[in-house]
């Protein structure tokens, strides 16, 4: 009777329209129309992904070297990347500039996918968190393509500078084209200013990919110095340390330890990103530049929790990471911070100010009772002072690159780089086309998007 | 006048009768004509016809399917009833019942392309499946390894580019949601065919590949018990490792010593991950180091110069395999009642040693014929368990670090001791921990004794149907069937075992207060299951009716419904004890440091969760009538829905329909060719669907586990689509049957075209839009062919011989293909991706246009019309011109040719199979992945070009340092690479005796068969060169099975 009552059931399901209903079910659990809050988080979960940073500025960049047979083994685009080849072949390692892009689109998914839940009185703190969250992995995004398809950006000509093709929706019929360097670097702006209040205050260690206030604003010290809006960076900068102004002290930290600042107890980060595997600078045999290594003084606690000698060589490499890993850390973090407001200060003519936010920051890297607060005579030795701790403090950072361009645009800290690779030399003068990558060809024969002179 | 009325009283009426000469049965539709006359009849429902005739004597031609023709010479009506007996034929064009999956159609009137194995052609095979027996015995059907599909074969070529590809195999009545493996082959009474739109639309959204409908064996009405036991022994000998054409040791070693000469391994030797380095790789850093002295150094190398790891592998890993099978049933009935009864057992000890295949199966049915046979009821059940022990280590997966085993490991010593295999650093490994850890050597081969790898599958299918007569000519049919199947999979990896050891070992950490151990000592218990459930349920209206003798219709009409839940589950337990059945709860939530390195890692955690949901609903219709056995139409039609994904409710409603026209010349008064008596043309044309799961209309996400701090992720894999469509594909079918004089030649002649439409195709994106490519309804295809078939009966006495020929053409192109890609690259290399270029069919070879060596020995190609070394360029160029096409990658011509010798109760036959029209690509050396370790090396180093004028001998690169990826991957898809696939193949051979009652009075049994069986035989004629068997020849990790040997025994009681 079962199988007849089943029969009859059949009938009648189907003989009503009710099949619809029979018909609504999901096919995959695990698949989902994304449409609860909750699953837009989901989305934006996928840190490796949506807090992605490129890696081709940091090969680029002279904090350090390689032995030509290590170099022999590295695929062509590293190989180009590291000599300032004009013509780049990506092959398939185009992720540096489809990475950040994915992330762009995770994050117009979820703001599209938000405009139709529409936020109320009982969601509006997750909705505001989420939308918060999507803005800034936006911004963050852009302003690391911009890092490295870009020019530098100059106040005097970013408005007719080529910028990013700019992607506000997940509409994939929309069209592709350059925005100005100008609008691309306000639209970084304006995502994060409006990100800024829906954030929470400050980071959750177990989360540290999500951002926060303190995170946001530390992203617009970063973008506006760049912008080298000196005054704006300086205020977010201070707003930041105002949100978290915590400095771990070196001299608590262990230096034996294969890599040195475990994760989570990083107490300095405010927002985790990992730089793009393909390239590996933790080992050996990525060699930290002596001059650089030999700037830091023997008291200085980060000569030996940020570098290990190798042997055999008497060589020197990274083990400093922030991210709890031997991947390179290219997030935020507070000492960063300390070192924006003291370039800003010196660079407004406040010394006293200057050496303050930077010995603040010092002080927790010397050995104990070994540091002399540093003082300078005027403005010019202040900024040279700070520039040197910068570079020292944010080694392998992902930070360098865009320093480099930025710097070189002021003749005072312009410098060429230069490698010798098996008895041949290579060089890179300041300001050269070669501090801009070209787009992938994939994109340029896809979208037909202008491509960059180099 | 006179001689008119003269005529007018010769008019003579013959009357008479056909029968069956062996059974003495009346022959329904036998066809009675007057020789070279345009009078003739046909018989009726007794046997029985009338005939006027003119002038006596005459000749009567007599003629009906599945006998041979008889010619009667009638000298006076005084004859009269002429009886005629029929002797019946023994070949393919028996009368046969042709089974859609909803109703039985005699093959006789079927407009449809419909391929019928009978039950002695199944078993002429011995093999554990049912699939694996199509294999040479059906036109139309290709087995080959490139098609890319989970059965490994096609109907009539592709229909489709990226969704499913599987031909629809129907179990009975109802799609088999189950493993096919897990259905006997012995219970298994016919296989039919479904190839056209008129014959498999009835299936509607899923026949858009063709149907395969599996008909098991049931008992016979008015019966007596029959019982009857098959048995059968196969064995399996060790394969040929020998044949993979890898690198020899020495020449390895020669590799590694100029790298280690170059620097190479210096990164490696002191990375602080301690990646681990081979032996020679350390032999020559102790030599470098001054620890042990050059001649010590030369020594141990040469040593192991001589090894090929081939052999520890043959020797340690490798055994012969022995499947047994044993398959014993019992059917029979009475007047109202008939039954099938059966069990089998199958034992199957794989080559690999360690695993090993168990499966038992139980089927039984019964139909009860009730109410004057007014009311039918069938019930059935068929179970089957199975047991896979899985400890077998495929040896050409172990890896050193994850690299490439050297080809000189040794993976024993002379005593048979297990030697490690280094993960790690040895040095490393050799102090690290001061004994505070657990052994972190890595030894394959005591892996095998420890492994506890074993699934347990359980499936059981039970069908209930109901048809009752509601008047002579309609009918009601009420079927159900649920299926459920479960699999549990367990891993039990003991302390022992290299797994757990490691991960213990890795998550070691040494505090001032004792060892701590984040995941604890003891084993690891991985346990997954996956289980379905699946209701069919059918109601349908069978309307049957013969009128005025000429006029037969048959129709069926009905709705369907479907559901079929899989879930899946998987979880782990830490610290896991056999012997009480404990664990130890683990963290998962937070992260520890390493015990290498440092890093910070989760401790991994398996547990999954999964369920799917496939429902279906479906109305269905199907008509065909047929006027004076003459001529034929038929129509079908169909509309499915289902829960795809988004799709609004009334673009899911796809109505598909064919219909067909058949005529059967021969039946025609006006037809004379006396040495072809049967000629039957048809013609159809119709559509199929198809279905692609994984795209969606509406935007959707997947959760793909954890991030790294432990929270629940997804990934957005798709873009809204609201236009998405499910594929069609229309089919058109023209066929001719024909068979001479006793069937001496018979067969059939198809010719088919096929256009895929709204096919689910990718169109390339901007990578600035955040995804590369979009899957909609993008593409369109076409394809056509031709199936042949030829039965002949050579020798027709008490030695006879038979033979049938097959041959079929399947030919495809895309029409129509959006995605635009951003290199010739995305055509030719696989890791692109199947990329599909209009003109060109659905798989198809495209390589880098070859120049041959320079005089230094790097590889020239073509960039726009000119020579050049420029790989990279080459391989980003946009410009097709600098690709070239080789051809199909699946054959486009393929056959069989099967020969049985019989004298009298002594049999054999053999199959010969040959697939034509195809190219594959050999592997070759690829010096960077060879460099790396990540690939073995390609024997062609030794053709390499090492002097300049090698480049007229070769075409083999040179090795430089660095190795350039590009120049390598320009080499190794360039046409250089290409080969021919054209091959011919001995596929089995079969011998068999039989004995049975009518021989010898007093023997105890009905008939006995036994029978020997050969397969994997190889191949008799191959097109390449390279001495590669093209179905086994796709890297440097393929190799063909042994040949196999089978020996068995068949009983009817």
């Amino acid at each position: 009777m079962k199988y007849k009552n089943f029969l009859a059931l059949m009938l009648i399901v189907c003989s009503i329209s009710s099949c619809t209903k029979y018909l609504d079910a999901v096919p995959d659990k695990s698949l989902t129309v994304p449409s609860s809050l909750q699953d837009l988080a989901a989305i934006l979960n996928n840190n490796l992904l949506i807090a992605y940073s490129p890696a081709l500025g940091e090969i680029g960049s002279d904090d350090y070297y390689m032995a030509y047979s290590r170099y022999q083994t590295y695929r062509p685009l590293i190989r180009e990347a590291y000599t300032w080849q004009k013509d780049i072949t990506y092959g398939s390692l185009y992720g540096d500039w489809y990475s950040p892009y994915q992330a762009i689109y995770y994050s117009n998914v979820v703001l599209d996918q938000l405009k139709d839940i529409g936020s109320n009185q009982g969601n509006q703190g997750t909705y505001n968190e989420i939308k918060g969250r999507a803005l800034f992995y936006r911004a963050f995004s852009y302003y690391n393509l911009a890092q490295i398809f870009t020019k530098p950006y100059d106040p005097q000509t970013a408005a007719t500078d080529l910028g990013l093709p700019l992607r506000l929706s997940s509409d994939i019929n929309n069209k592709t084209v350059r925005s100005t360097l100008l609008q691309t670097y306000n639209q970084i702006i304006q995502d994060l200013q409006e990100a800024e209040d829906l954030l929470p205050l400050t980071v959750s260690s177990q989360t540290p990919y999500i951002p926060s206030k303190a995170a946001d604003d530390a992203m617009q010290a970063r973008v506006y110095l760049t912008m080298q809006n000196y005054d704006k960076a300086l205020d977010y900068a201070d707003s930041s340390i105002s949100l978290n102004n915590t400095l771990m002290d070196y001299n608590a930290i262990d230096s034996t330890q294969a890599i040195s600042f475990p994760y989570p107890s990083n107490e300095e980060v405010l927002f985790q990103s990992y730089e793009a595997l393909y390239f590996y600078f933790t080992g050996s045999y990525t060699i930290v530049d002596s001059t650089l290594y030999d700037s830091y003084s023997s008291n200085d606690l980060r000569k030996s929790l940020f570098f290990a000698t190798k042997a055999s060589t008497g060589t020197h490499y990274f083990k400093g990471s922030y991210s709890g890993t031997y991947d390179l850390f290219c997030g935020l973090a507070t000492d960063e911070m300390y070192l924006i407001q003291a370039e800003c200060y010196a660079r407004d003519g406040k010394v006293t100010a200057s050496m303050d936010a930077l010995n603040t920051l010092l002080a927790k890297r010397w050995k104990a009772g070994t540091f002399a607060p540093l003082v300078a005579a005027n403005a010019d030795e202040a900024m040279s002072i700070v520039l040197a701790e910068r570079r020292k403090e944010l080694i392998f950072r992902g930070i360098r690159w865009s320093d480099l361009r930025r710097l070189n645009q002021d003749s005072r800290f312009a410098i060429t780089l230069t490698r010798v690779l098996n008895g041949e030399t290579y060089t890179l003068p300041p300001n050269d086309p070669r501090y801009v990558y070209p787009i992938p060809d994939n994109e340029i024969q896809l979208s037909g998007i202008q491509q960059n002179t180099r | 006048m006179l001689s008119v009325q003269a005529q007018q009283t010769t008019l003579h009426t013959i009357s008479g009768m056909v029968l069956s000469a062996k059974e003495g049965t009346p022959l329904v539709g036998a066809i009675v004509k007057v020789k070279n006359k345009a009078i003739g009849t046909v018989t009726n429902t007794e046997g029985k016809f009338n005939l006027q005739v003119i002038t006596l004597p005459d000749t009567l031609i007599v003629s009906r399917i599945g006998f041979h023709q008889e010619q009667t010479v009638i000298k006076n009506s005084a004859e009269n009833p002429i009886i005629i007996r029929l002797e019946p034929s023994n070949t393919q064009l028996q009368e046969v019942t042709v089974s859609t999956g909803y109703q039985q159609i005699p093959k006789e009137r079927a407009t449809g392309s419909f391929d019928f194995i009978d039950n002695k052609l199944l078993n002429r095979s011995v093999s554990p499946d049912i699939l694996g027996r199509l294999k040479g015995i059906s036109s139309s059907l290709l087995f080959d390894s490139h098609i890319g599909n989970n059965l490994g074969f096609s109907i009539r070529g592709l229909s489709t580019i990226f969704a499913n590809s599987q031909p629809l195999i129907i179990l009975n009545n109802f799609e088999y949601d189950g493993d096919i493996n897990d259905i006997n082959p012995n219970d298994v009474e016919s296989i039919t065919i479904l190839k056209d739109a008129a014959a498999s639309s009835i299936w509607g959204a899923k026949s858009g590949n063709g149907v395969i409908v599996i008909t098991t064996k049931t008992g016979k009405y008015n019966s007596a018990p029959r019982v009857s036991f098959n048995s059968n022994v196969t064995i399996t000998g060790k394969p040929n490792l020998f044949y993979i054409p890898t690198m020899s040791s020495s020449d390895y070693i020669g590799v590694e010593e100029y790298l280690f000469n170059q620097g190479y391994y210096d990164g490696t030797l002191t990375d602080p991950n301690f990646p681990p380095v081979s032996p020679v790789v350390e032999i020559l850093n102790n030599q470098r180091n001054g620890s042990t002295s050059a001649s010590e150094a030369t020594a141990q190398i040469n040593a192991l110069k001589s090894h090929d790891v081939r052999s520890d592998y043959l020797k340690y890993f490798y055994q012969t395999s022995v499947n047994q099978q044993y398959a014993i049933n019992l059917s029979g009935g009475g007047a109202n009642q008939r039954y099938y009864v059966s069990a089998g057992y199958d034992n199957d000890l794989n080559n690999l040693v360690g695993n090993q295949y168990k499966r038992t199966s139980v089927n039984a049915n019964n139909t009860y014929s009730l109410i004057n046979h007014k009311l039918d009821i069938m019930t059935g059940i068929l179970f089957t368990q199975t047991y896979t022990k899985n400890n077998g280590l495929n040896p050409l997966q172990i890896t050193s670090g994850g690299g490439s085993l050297y080809p000189y490991a040794q993976l024993a010593n002379s005593k048979g001791d297990a030697l490690p295999i280094a993960q790690y650093n040895q040095d490393y490994l050799d102090t690290v921990g001061e004994g505070q850890l657990l052994d972190w050597n890595y030894r394959p081969l005591d892996e095998i004794r420890l492994a506890d790898n074993n699934t347990t599958g359980t499936d059981y299918q039970v069908n209930l149907g109901i048809t009752y007569k509601l008047t002579p000519y309609l009918s009601v049919t009420g079927k159900y069937q649920y299926g459920r199947g479960q699999t549990d999979h367990q891993i039990y990896h003991s302390e022992q075992t290299y797994y757990t050891r490691n991960l213990i070992n890795l998550f070691t950490e040494f505090t001032p207060n004792g060892t701590v151990y984040p995941v604890p000592l003891g084993g690891i218990l991985d346990m997954n299951s996956s289980s379905y459930t699946s209701q069919n349920g059918r109601l349908q209206l069978n309307y049957n009716k013969t009128w005025k003798g000429k006029n037969q219709l048959s129709a069926i009409a009905g709705t369907e419904i479907k559901n079929l839940n899989t879930n899946q589950n998987s979880y782990r337990l830490y610290g896991y004890d056999n012997r009480y059945a404990t664990s130890t709860p683990v963290d998962f939530a937070n992260f520890y440091p390493t015990f290498i390195n440092g890093s910070q890692q989760l401790i991994p955690n398996t547990q999954g969760i999964g369920s799917l949901t496939d429902r279906y609903v479906s109305y269905y219709m199907n008509a065909s009538y047929n006027y004076d056995n003459r001529y034929t139409v038929s129509v079908s039609g169909r509309r499915d829905a289902s829960n795809l994904f988004g799709v609004k409710t009334n673009q899911k409603w796809v109505p598909l329909w064919s219909s067909g026209l058949s005529w059967n010349i021969s039946n025609e008064q006006f037809y004379h060719l006396e040495w072809l008596p049967f000629l039957k043309a048809r013609v159809t044309y119709g559509y199929n669907g198809n279905i692609d799961n994984s795209v969606a209309a509406l935007l959707t996400a997947q959760i793909q586990g954890y991030n790294n701090f432990g929270q629940l992720q997804s990934f957005v894999i798709n873009p809204p689509n609201p236009e998405l469509r499910w594929e069609r594909t229309s089919a058109f079918n023209a066929g001719l049957d024909f068979a001479t004089v006793k069937d001496r030649i018979s067969g059939t002649i198809e010719y088919f075209r096929k256009r895929g439409i709204d096919l689910i195709g990718s169109a390339s994106l901007p990578p600035s839009t955040g995804l590369l490519s979009f899957m909609g309804n993008t593409a369109d295809m076409k394809g056509n062919g031709l199936d042949l078939t030829v039965n002949t009966e050579n020798i027709d006495r008490i030695f006879k011989w038979n033979t049938t020929f097959l041959f079929s053409i399947a030919k495809n192109k895309i029409t129509d293909y959006k995605a635009q890609l951003p290199s010739i690259s995305s055509y030719i290399l696989p890791s692109y991706g199947f990329n599909p270029k209009v003109g060109g069919p659905v798989n198809a070879l495209y390589s880098y246009k070859w120049a041959g060596l320079d005089d230094a020995g790097n590889p020239q190609g073509y960039l726009n019309g000119k020579l050049s070394e420029d790989y990279a360029s080459i391989i980003n160029s946009s410009d097709v011109s600098n690709m070239g096409y080789n051809g199909s990658s699946v054959p486009v011509m393929f056959g069989s040719l099967r020969n049985t010798f019989s004298w009298k109760q002594l049999s054999f036959s053999f199959i010969i199979t040959y697939k034509w029209g195809y190219y594959f690509r050999r592997p070759s050396i690829n010096y960077y992945n060879l460099f790396t370790g990540s690939n073995p090396g390609s024997r062609d180093f030794d053709k390499r070009w090492q002097k300049p004028g090698d480049e007229k001998l070769t075409d083999v690169p040179a090795m430089i340092y660095p190795a350039d990826p590009n120049r390598d991957q320009f080499y190794l898809y360039s046409s250089t690479t290409i080969e021919n696939g054209d091959n011919i193949r001995l596929q089995d051979v079969q011998l068999s005796y039989n004995v049975n009652r009518g021989q010898f009075k007093r023997f105890p049994f009905k008939n006995i068969e036994v029978y020997v069986y050969a397969s994997n035989l190889g191949l008799l004629w191959k097109a390449n060169k390279a001495g590669l068997d093209p179905d086994y020849a796709s890297s440097l990790y393929s190799y063909p099975p042994a040949k196999s040997l089978s020996a068995g025994i068949k009983i009817d009681f």
